[in-house]
């Protein structure tokens, strides 16, 4: 791990000032016990921050959605902890963790999971009629005129492209202004066109709207829209870039790719 | 495929329980409603032959015979002549007397029976010493249990006589000398307590006949040796040849099996077609709740039925595949179902609550008691089935390669809508029809209308894909304003409306049939209730005598007397417009309100004036209508005349007075007509009274009208021209039987109910099972666990409300039609609506709703939310 990298972070964390969204503090998650023991997260600390779009890569299994998981309070740790709003998530109950994900954390998942007997209203407004709440009219528009969904709104999911679908998914996510949107592999079932629609959106959401997201994803495509990339392997953090291109990630996974075909990766190095 | 098919079924074995218990209930019924004719069967062979002891041969009147076996005597069987026959042991006639016996002031009365030479013949067994000789003079075997209680040996002497004794010499009958002490293991003489065993002597001169050989007799029992076959034979033919005209010979079995087939053609076998014809109503609910199983396994599969076919499954192969795996659940739960039906009436019989109608539940098995219901089981599920099949074959190999939608997107077909809405109207049409026909065809009316009803019914559940889901959704928009639950609930329902459809179909089966018969029962009771208030106006009258007013208070205090009126009554005559003479009792009322409190119909407004007389339409003996002159009656008093000889009577007073007449009867049967006077025609002299008669109320109080009926039973007891009576006794006769019919049926009902609620329940399993996605994304998104669990309740309580309010509605409807077509021609029909009963049908569908959403909601809420994030 070179310094650049390993100081890249925490340079930029002062130069901007930005306050962090959420933190993970020494993450363990262990999947399973004894031999068959499966270390998804090895010690990992990390921090987002707030109004930035970060794009999390690595290859297949080495801890993406995992780290996802733990930290939006879906998945609960084997040790550490995770600072939200100045909360440790990891201590919280189920119904303090569902609030959290109700007001305050969205999702956007891979193949969409919008729900088949709610129109697209129905779908983007399901977050806020859980809670009981009226939606603010004026975002909705926004939200839907920014997506081009103003058309579609009174179709079913199965009456929608899944580009669409996808971005009723995402006005969903934002309907009740996040604090944090995760986003796991937003674009994996989606054709190139379609994906970089959705790309687009989510950076000018985090451009425009000011959203804080993160996002899994494969395609170092996808990860060059984003303002920083983090590369995770054998559930740990490899390399951290500021303004990612695509280039430059598909470098890095590559090099991943070697490494792990050469043998296992070294004892957990110190984080700064 | 075999290999396959196994394979599919294991990873499913899950989701196929709930349809398996189905299966396992309805077969179970069955089996052990087999095994209880079974038990029912050999109880009543038993009953039949207890009287034989070990005899294993009887002599009994042929089918045909000429009245005059009747009149046969012991002494025509010839006994001894029998008794010498090559092969014959010996014999006993069945001859039964009554005895009363006599200790130190202690009485008892019972049934004697004749002796045998040998005592194995004799239905009850020796305990203690021996049977008594034929030919012995008195002697006697008495029952140990009277033995005990009166402390009398074996070997001791007591008086027996009985009321048939006509022995002038010995009126109090005979000395007797106790031989022995019985017992009746087999509850031959139960109704007696037991029996004695006398002398032939002594049961004569107890039967007050001459001698034993003169009483009469239509049965004998013989033991015969059938070691020998030709000795046998020859006895037989012996026997036979010497039996008196009309009668012949029979084994014990024959015998048995004859008094069966006769019991059997007018009880039990109707008993068992009853109670079968459940036990198939569970497996028909049972098969809708199969259907919807393996409707959404096939839907489930449908990604591996479609790799299937692209490496090579033909449609026919996965056809059979469906098919097999239905029967093989079909099998394994009817098995079980055969096993737990043995073991319920192994408990019933163990737990021995069939005791007290001293009857004995055995464990017969024959091949029926396991085959019928296996054979049942299968078919049926594997009927169930076909239709999942058929869509199996329908996967194409394209599917493979395609994204899973589970919903199901099918075109409902319009065949069945219109199939369904023929039979629907045929239904209606033939009730209409029944309706017109009535009148004149009362019992093809009957036929036309069952017939109506069974295909309105079929033609709703054919269509109920269509108007279910529609109500639901009518339903599920009100309740959606309930909140983000509900409305998810809605929409669930919304989304499979096959599926919602045939679970509510099994409801609405259980539901109507139990609404029919409520409504039914509820109806007959209220018609005969009226028909009761018209035909029996007063609860209670007491009257005869002159009932003292002493007795009269005591009485209106009993418990469960709601109103009384102590009445002064006359008697007088008066002349009908025709000519005739009537006879009436006067009763003077003090109001009509006191009177209106002790009768049972509404008199409405009437002038009891002292000029006026309540009088009823119709002549209480002929039931001819009563008419007066200008409205009005010319009483003439009857008073007993002391001059003339004992009970005549003569004129007394004349009271003219205005009638109103109203439609009471049986006030009094000692005359055809009543007249209720104003109290003062009494008090001014016009009449005088010659009696005092109670009419009584009863109700009010929260005692069995049997107690307050016993109650003042006991008041009366002491004045003995005095009699108690009213329609309270047979009203209430009437009533516990109609209760105890509907709480039976509805306890046979409740089995195809049960079979229906697991199908709620499977239906809403199988829908989280599908839907662990959605519930995933949902819990991601910002769903608490209790907001899953009360949208999948909300669900459960929608589809079950939804399908027991229709079933209630259809069902109170035939309810109704059912009483119009049976009682329209006894009385005036009363439809009553029993909001009671819908209340508990009401509640009972949402708290089984309610329990058969518990283990659904249960899995849904712990589904974690990862599983959303996860890919297929
Ligand atoms: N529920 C689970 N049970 C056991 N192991 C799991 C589970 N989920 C993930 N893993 C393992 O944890 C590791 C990380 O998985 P994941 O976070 O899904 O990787 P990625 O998203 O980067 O492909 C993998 O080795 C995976 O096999
Ligand atoms: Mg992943």
């Amino acid at each position: 791990m070179t310094t650049a990298m390993q100081a890249a972070p925490s340079q930029r964390f002062v130069e901007h000032g930005d306050p962090v969204a959420i933190q993970a503090v020494d993450l363990v998650k262990d999947y399973g016990k004894g031999d068959s023991t499966v270390h998804a997260l090895r010690h990992v600390n990390v921090a987002f921050e707030k109004g930035r779009f970060t794009a999390i890569m690595g290859p297949s299994g080495s801890g993406k959605s995992t780290l996802m998981h733990t930290l939006s309070g879906l998945d609960s740790v084997t040790s550490g902890h995770i600072m939200f709003q100045g909360v440790d998530l990891t201590t919280l109950n189920d119904k303090q963790l569902t609030m959290l994900r109700r007001h305050d954390i969205g999702f956007i998942f891979q193949s969409f999971n919008l729900l088949p007997m709610f129109t697209a209203k129905q779908n983007i407004l399901m977050p806020l009629t859980l809670a009981g709440k009226k939606p603010d009219v004026q975002w909705f528009d926004q939200l839907v005129r920014t997506l081009g969904l103003s058309d579609r709104l009174s179709h079913h999911p199965n009456e929608l492209s899944g580009g669409q679908q996808q971005r009723v998914a995402i006005a969903r996510a934002l309907i009740t202004k996040p604090e944090l949107v995760f986003a796991d592999e937003p674009t994996g079932a989606l054709d190139s066109a379609s994906s970089a629609e959705v790309l687009s959106f989510l950076r000018s959401s985090v451009k425009e709207l000011g959203q804080t997201i993160v996002m899994v994803t494969h395609d170092p495509v996808a990860a060059s829209y984003a303002d920083r990339a983090i590369v995770f392997a054998d559930g740990q953090i490899v390399a951290d870039v500021n303004a990612p291109t695509a280039a430059q990630m598909s470098d890095l996974l590559m090099q991943e790719r070697e490494r792990a075909a050469r043998g296992p990766v070294p004892p957990v190095p110190p984080q700064a | 495929m075999w290999s396959i098919t196994m394979q599919m079924m294991k990873k499913n074995v899950r989701m196929l329980i709930p349809a398996g218990i189905a299966v396992l209930i309805g077969t179970a019924f069955i089996a052990a409603t087999l095994l209880f004719s079974n038990a029912l069967d050999a109880s009543m062979t038993e009953t039949q032959t207890v009287l034989y002891g070990d005899a294993n041969y009887a002599v009994t009147p042929a089918q045909n015979a000429p009245d005059s076996v009747y009149e046969n005597t012991v002494g025509d069987f010839h006994i001894d002549r029998l008794e010498a026959v090559d092969g014959v042991e010996c014999a006993r006639p069945n001859v039964e007397g009554p005895i009363t016996y006599s200790s130190q002031d202690r009485h008892a009365s019972g049934v004697v029976i004749a002796t045998s030479r040998d005592a194995k013949l004799l239905p009850v067994s020796i305990v203690e010493g021996r049977a008594p000789k034929p030919d012995e003079p008195d002697t006697f075997a008495l029952p140990q249990r009277l033995a005990s209680q009166w402390n009398l040996k074996v070997g001791g002497t007591m008086v027996v006589n009985s009321s048939a004794n006509t022995d002038e010499a010995h009126p109090e009958g005979f000395a007797a000398t106790i031989v022995g002490l019985t017992d009746d293991p087999h509850n031959a003489y139960g109704f007696y307590g037991g029996a004695s065993v006398a002398s032939d002597g002594l049961l004569a001169r107890l039967s007050g006949t001459a001698s034993f050989d003169k009483m009469s007799a239509t049965q004998l029992y013989l033991s015969i040796d059938t070691a020998n076959a030709t000795t046998l034979g020859d006895a037989k033919a012996t026997i036979i040849g010497d039996l008196p005209q009309g009668f012949r010979l029979l084994s014990r079995q024959q015998a048995a099996d004859e008094a069966i087939k006769k019991m059997s053609s007018d009880g039990t076998d109707v008993t068992k077609q009853f109670l079968l014809a459940f036990g198939v109503l569970a497996l028909v609910v049972a098969a809708l709740v199969i259907a919807n199983t393996f409707q959404v396994l096939v839907a489930q599969r449908r990604k591996t039925l479609a790799l299937l076919r692209t490496i090579g499954a033909t449609k026919r192969q996965l056809y059979i595949s469906v098919l097999e795996e239905a029967a093989i659940l079909g099998f394994v739960a009817s098995a079980l179902g055969v096993a737990a039906g043995i073991g319920l009436i192994a408990a019933v019989g163990a737990s021995g609550v069939l005791a007290s109608a001293s009857m004995q539940i055995k464990i017969i098995i024959d091949w029926q008691v396991v085959i019928v219901p296996i054979v049942f089981g299968v078919l049926v599920t594997v009927l169930a089935s076909l239709g999942a099949a058929r869509s199996a074959t329908s996967v194409t190999p394209l599917e493979a390669m395609r994204p899973l939608e589970l919903t199901d997107q099918r075109k409902m077909k319009v065949g069945r809508a219109v199939i369904g809405l023929f039979i629907l109207l045929m239904g209606m049409g033939l009730v209409g029809f029944s309706l017109w026909m009535q009148k004149d065809h009362g019992d093809s009316a009957l036929l036309a209308a069952v017939g109506g009803c069974m295909f309105s019914f079929l033609g709703l559940a054919l269509t109920a894909i269509f108007w279910m889901p529609w109500l639901m959704k009518g339903a599920g928009a009100l309740v959606s304003l309930c909140g983000p639950s509900a409305k998810l609930a809605d929409a669930n329902i919304q989304k499979n409306p096959r599926r919602i459809a045939a679970t509510g179909t099994a409801l609405l089966i259980g539901v109507t049939l139990v609404s029919t018969i409520a409504t039914g029962a509820a109806s007959a009771k209220a018609t005969m209730n009226q028909a009761l208030d018209e035909r029996y106006s007063v609860d209670v009258v007491v009257q005869g005598g002159n009932v003292p007013q002493q007795a009269a208070d005591k009485a209106a205090k009993v418990k469960g007397v709601q109103h009384s009126l102590y009445v002064p009554t006359a008697l007088a005559t008066y002349e009908t417009p025709d000519g005739k003479t009537m006879d009436t009792l006067v009763v003077g009322v003090p109001s009509i309100q006191t009177l209106q409190d002790v009768m049972n119909i509404d008199l409405g407004s009437v002038d009891m004036a002292p000029g006026h007389a309540l009088m009823p339409q119709y002549d209480a003996y002929d039931g001819k209508r009563l008419t007066f002159a200008d409205g009005r009656v010319a009483l003439t008093e009857q008073v007993v005349d002391t001059n003339a000889e004992e009970g005549r009577m003569r004129d007394g007073n004349h009271a003219d007075l205005a009638v109103t007449q109203r439609d009471f009867r049986r006030v009094t049967q000692t005359t055809p007509v009543v007249a209720f006077v104003n109290e003062s025609k009494f008090a001014d002299g016009t009449f005088q009274d010659s009696g005092h008669m109670l009419l009584l109320k009863l109700g009010g109080a929260n005692v069995p009208l049997s107690q307050t009926f016993d109650d003042l039973t006991k008041v009366f007891e002491a004045y003995p021209n005095v009699q108690l009576g009213g329609p309270v006794a047979e009203r209430q006769q009437w009533e516990t039987m109609v209760n105890a019919m509907l709480m039976l049926l509805v306890a046979l009902l409740a089995v195809a109910v049960i079979v229906a609620v697991i199908g709620v329940a499977n239906t809403l399993s199988l829908s989280v099972i599908e839907r662990t996605r959605e519930s995933a994304t949902l819990r991601a998104i910002g769903m608490t666990r209790g907001q899953l669990r009360t949208s999948l309740a909300i669900e459960a309580v929608l589809i079950s409300v939804v399908s027991s309010v229709v079933g209630m509605v259809v069902g109170t409807l035939f309810g109704w039609l059912g009483i119009n077509m049976v009682m329209s021609s006894i009385a005036t029909v009363v439809y009553p609506v029993d909001w009671r009963t819908y209340g508990i049908i009401l509640a009972i569908a949402i708290v089984c709703a309610l329990v058969a959403s518990v283990f659904p909601s249960r899995r849904a809420a712990k589904t974690p939310p990862v599983e959303a994030l996860a890919e297929a």
